[in-house]
């Protein structure tokens, strides 16, 4: 028996830093925090996503605070285990745009914006969460554990002043007043027919 | 001889409508030279870019578990791996990895009470939990923790980890007289920041 207990410390010893340090989990990389971005469309913020650690994980990204109502489902992406940063996946997480400035608008047509009014500054947080399955038959007892990397994200909204253009009712007006003139150069002609 | 006349006159007259309107619409692209002194630019550029990284240790990872309770009420109850490390210490950490650039802090919330699937409720009164840098069998103090659980992302100590260090914790909790039988669960979230950030 005591032969056999350096053997099981040997082993255990061996055995216990590979539990202990098999670790899963989530890291992200990014190169803003501040973005300008344009109303009405669609905008994309590009990250990476890295996972140093021993396990592989899909991991994917999500926005909260006021950014998080504009933000377009990401889809998580496979990150293999000993992913490290310099290969770190990247990753983009797109936020639909509302139109948030105000033009004014001359019967419909000519429309103008002087962009007086403060800018539109959306501000929140990128999660980068790791996709978990819960097992079946339901969570465990007690509490599940979830861990996420956040970084900060402003979105300033550009306003872009738009001066009235006159140019379309002119012309508009122009082709009128061609369209009247040609209708009365020909008239006197076919009256005449008519008359003879 | 007159009607000829008010035709060339409409049609002259509509020419130059058309000029109007072509110069009117047509964009300003010519550029006149002006005989000015021409500079040259370049431009500077610099792109820094942070990243970190965050796992969970593997007894954090499976979950924070109580146990079979069968004698009510409980108080400072212990989760099962608060002191089942090495002389007692910790073994819930949360692990910042050395491909970090920066520094981290460790917001940590609850997303809502423990429920069963019933609906009953241990509310989160009753759930407490303390962190710190160092993992002694003191250290995270208690019982009980010196914060109890919020649905809001708070810090506790475990603030500006430098990478290749760890954030340990440990958990308690409370259970009345009274509470119905049964399995609760809850989800406890690890948000990582980078240092000086609010949760």
């Amino acid at each position: 028996m005591k032969t056999f207990s350096p053997l099981i410390l040997f082993s255990l010893l061996l055995f216990l830093p590979l539990t202990a340090f098999a670790e899963k989990g989530v890291g992200i990389m990014w190169t803003t925090q501040n973005e300008i971005v344009k109303e009405g469309q669609l905008n994309c913020i590009n990250y990476s996503v890295y996972n140093p650690f021993d396990e592989d994980t899909n991991i994917y990204l999500s926005a909260s605070g006021t950014l998080e109502s504009f933000v377009v489902d990401s889809q998580p992406v496979p990150v293999p285990a000993g992913t490290t940063h310099d290969k770190a996946i990247p990753i983009s997480l797109c936020f639909n745009i509302p139109k948030v400035y105000k033009e004014d608008c001359v019967a419909g047509i000519v429309c103008s914006r002087s962009c007086e009014e403060p800018q539109v500054v959306y501000a929140g947080e990128v999660l980068a969460m790791e996709k978990t399955i819960l097992p079946i038959g339901g969570p465990p007892a007690g509490s599940t554990t979830k861990a996420m990397a956040s970084v900060p994200l402003t979105l300033s909204v550009a306003c872009e002043p738009i001066a009235k253009n006159w140019a379309p009712v002119i012309a508009i007006t122009i082709i009128i007043v061609i369209l009247l003139c040609l209708v009365m150069a020909r008239k006197p002609k076919s009256e005449a027919k008519t008359k003879g | 001889m007159a009607k000829d006349l008010k035709f060339s006159i409409t049609i002259l007259f509509c020419v130059l409508a058309a000029l109007i309107v072509g110069f009117l619409t047509l964009p300003n692209t010519i550029q006149l030279p002006t005989g000015a002194a021409t500079t040259q630019t370049t431009t500077s550029r610099v792109a820094i870019s942070y990243y970190f990284a965050i796992s969970l240790s593997t007894n954090l990872s499976e979950g924070i578990d109580f146990g079979n309770i069968t004698s009510l009420p409980a108080n400072d109850l212990n989760a099962t791996h608060n002191y089942d490390g090495a002389n007692g210490t910790t073994s819930f950490w949360v692990h910042v990895s050395n491909d970090s650039n920066v520094n981290v802090d460790i917001c940590h919330r609850a997303q809502g009470p423990l429920t069963t699937v019933g609906n009953d409720t241990i509310e989160l009164g009753n759930y407490t939990w303390s962190d710190s840098l160092t993992n002694t069998n003191l250290l995270p103090a208690g019982p009980p923790g010196s914060n109890t659980f919020t649905t809001s992302f708070v810090k506790g100590n475990n603030v500006n980890i430098a990478p290749g260090n760890n954030g340990y914790y440990r958990y308690w909790l409370d259970i009345p007289l009274g509470q119905p039988a049964g399995t609760y669960n809850n989800i406890i979230e690890y948000k990582a920041v980078y240092a000086g950030v609010s949760c």
